[in-house]
C-alpha cells in the first residue's frame, strides 16, 4: 500500500468515528483572524514570497495568499503565520 | 509578551539577506529546524530575526540559496552586558546586595511596645520579650506565637492581654493592662481601731465598718481613737470588727529650710567627655575608649535614629555626654537665700502633695536672718486623710472569785 492509499484509508477511518480533520491524516488546517492574519498548519515550504504574493506548498495542494505588505511572520513545525492586508487566497490541488 | 521578555534575555540579530532566492532559503531553515521569525521582503531584500546561537547555522542554507547575509543590529541581554564583561564587581556586588538582602528581610530589626491601660515601662516589657526569644536580630519565624503570648502573660502579670505581631522587620507587642478589681475585705477578722495618724479638726468622716466616736467639727489629738473596733449591739452585746474608713481633718504642717551663705553642692562642671557609638541593628559599635572613668559623672544620651512616622530606624549615632561632677563652693548672697529658701520650700510642698496631703492655705511666713545663713519657716493648713489603723488588743481579764 502506498502512501496515497495509506492516506486514503486515514482519511476514511477519521470520517468512519467522526474524528476532527487531520487527526490520524495530515491535514491542511487554516484560520484566518479578519483580512490581516492567517495560521496555516500543514505547511512544508516556501515557494514563493514577496511582498504582494506569499505561496506555500502544503500536505493538500499550495495555498497562494495575496495583498499587500505580506510579511511570513513565523515557520516552523509544519505552522506558518502570515500577516498583512489579505485580497485574495487562494488553493490548488497537488 | 513573555515571549519577548525569553527572546531578549537569551538575544537575538536583525539579519538581512540580499539577493539569491530566498524562498528556498527559508525553506531549508524550516527544514534544518531553526527558528527565523519576522520576516519581511522589500524588493530583493529580505529581513529576518533569529536567536544569536542559530545566526551561524543560517551560513549553510544562505550560501545555498546564494543569498548574502549581513547583521542589521543585535539586541539582547548578552549584548547590554558584552561592555561591562571586564567589571566584575558589579555581578559580584548585586549578588551580594540580593543575598544581604534576603538576609536581612527573614529577621526582626525593630521590636516596638504598643501600650494600653498599663503603666508597664518600655524597657520591662522588652526585657520579657527578649527572654523568650523576641529581639532585635531574632528569626520570629522559629517563634510558636502561642506559646510565646502565654509566656509573656506569665512574665507580665500586671497585663490580661499580649501579642506580638510581625510586620517587615518590625515587631510589635501589644500590652494590655488589667483594670484592677477593687478589693472585697472581711471585716471579721484582723480587728482593729482606727486612731488619729496627726492632730486635726475633723472636716469629713466616710466609715465603712467599725463605730465612730468622733463627730464633725471635733478637734483630735494625735493617737485619739477615731473609730472603734468594739460596737456594742442594741441587746447590749458587743462585737468586735476591722475598721475600715477615712476621716478627713484639717491639719497644720510646719515647713523649714536653712540655707548657709557658703555651701558646697557636686555641680556639673567642666568639658563633658563626648561617647558616641553607632547603632547598626542590633550591634552598637563604639567610637570612644571604653576605659572606665573616674569620679562622679552625670549622663546625657542623645539618640540621633532617624524616625518615620511610626518607626524609629535602627540605624543611626548614639551620643553619651558625661558632665563630671565636681564639689563646688555656692556663695549666696541674703536675697538669693532666701530665694533659694523659698524654691526648697516649693519642693517640700510638691512632696507633701503626692502623700496625698491638700495644702489649703499658707497661714504664715517666717523669714530669720543669722550670721552664716538664712532660715524660712511657712505653717500650712492642710486637708488630709488622718485615719490610721491599729489592731485591737485583746486583754484576759481573770474571772472574779
Amino acid at each position: 500500500m502506498n502512501q496515497r492509499q495509506k492516506g486514503r484509508v486515514r482519511q476514511r477511518v477519521e470520517q468512519i468515528m467522526e474524528l476532527p480533520d487531520g487527526t490520524l491524516y495530515p491535514a491542511l488546517r487554516m484560520e484566518l483572524c479578519g483580512n490581516h492574519t492567517a495560521v496555516i498548519e500543514g505547511c512544508s515550504r516556501v515557494l514563493q514570497y514577496e511582498s504582494c504574493r506569499i505561496r506555500l506548498q502544503t500536505v493538500q495542494g499550495d495555498v497562494s495568499l495575496e495583498g499587500d505588505c505580506l510579511s511570513l511572520e513565523q515557520l516552523e513545525a509544519g505552522c506558518a503565520i502570515v500577516k498583512g492586508k489579505f485580497c485574495t487566497i487562494g488553493f490548488s490541488e497537488l | 509578551m513573555w515571549q519577548r521578555i525569553l527572546r531578549w534575555v537569551s538575544g537575538y540579530v536583525y539579519f538581512q539577506g540580499e539577493g539569491g532566492f530566498p524562498e528556498q532559503f527559508l525553506s531549508d531553515v524550516y527544514s534544518l529546524g531553526l527558528h527565523v521569525s519576522d520576516t519581511k521582503r522589500e524588493q530583493e531584500f529580505l529581513y529576518g530575526q533569529c536567536p544569536i546561537k542559530e545566526y551561524k547555522k543560517l551560513r549553510k542554507p544562505a550560501k545555498k540559496a546564494c543569498l548574502r547575509l549581513k547583521i542589521q543590529k543585535k539586541s539582547g541581554l548578552y549584548f547590554c552586558l558584552f561592555p561591562y564583561r571586564k567589571r566584575w564587581g558589579i555581578p559580584v556586588g548585586l549578588v551580594l546586595g540580593i543575598l544581604l538582602l534576603s538576609l536581612l528581610s527573614s529577621r526582626i530589626w525593630i521590636v516596638q511596645v504598643e501600650k494600653e491601660n498599663t503603666d508597664l515601662a518600655d524597657s520591662v516589657i522588652l526585657a520579657a520579650a527578649k527572654d523568650i526569644g523576641v529581639f532585635s536580630g531574632c528569626c520570629i519565624q522559629d517563634i510558636d506565637m502561642e506559646e510565646l503570648r502565654l509566656q509573656m502573660l506569665s512574665r507580665l502579670p500586671q497585663a490580661v492581654y499580649v501579642s506580638v505581631n510581625p510586620s517587615g522587620c518590625v515587631a510589635r507587642v501589644v500590652v494590655k493592662g488589667k483594670e484592677e478589681n477593687p478589693s472585697i475585705q472581711d471585716f471579721h477578722q484582723n480587728f482593729s481601731n482606727l486612731i488619729a495618724s496627726v492632730a486635726g479638726t475633723i472636716l469629713k468622716t466616710e466609715i465603712y465598718s467599725g463605730q465612730t466616736v468622733v463627730k464633725v467639727g471635733e478637734g483630735v489629738s494625735k493617737g485619739q481613737l477615731l473609730v472603734s473596733g468594739a460596737t456594742l449591739s442594741d441587746r447590749g452585746n458587743t462585737y468586735l470588727r476591722r475598721s475600715a474608713g477615712k476621716v478627713i481633718a484639717q491639719t497644720e504642717h510646719t515647713l523649714s529650710v536653712t540655707v548657709p551663705f557658703q555651701e558646697t553642692q557636686f555641680l556639673p562642671q567642666g568639658e563633658p567627655i563626648y561617647r558616641p557609638s553607632f547603632r547598626f541593628l542590633c550591634w552598637e559599635i563604639p567610637f570612644f575608649d571604653n576605659s572606665p572613668l573616674a569620679g562622679q559623672f552625670i549622663v546625657e544620651t542623645y539618640n540621633r535614629l532617624p524616625r518615620t512616622k511610626t518607626v524609629t530606624l535602627p540605624i543611626g549615632w548614639v551620643d553619651e555626654r558625661w558632665y563630671p561632677l565636681t564639689p563646688t563652693v555656692i556663695q549666696y548672697t541674703q536675697p538669693q537665700a532666701i530665694f533659694e529658701a523659698e524654691n526648697r520650700l516649693e519642693q517640700q510642698k510638691q512632696r507633701l502633695t503626692a502623700q496625698g496631703i491638700t495644702i489649703t492655705q499658707q497661714t504664715n511666713k517666717q523669714i530669720q536672718k543669722q550670721s552664716d545663713g538664712v532660715t524660712v519657716t511657712v505653717w500650712l493648713d492642710c486637708e488630709q486623710d488622718i485615719a490610721k489603723e491599729v489592731p485591737l488588743q485583746i486583754l484576759d481579764i481573770p474571772a472574779r472569785n
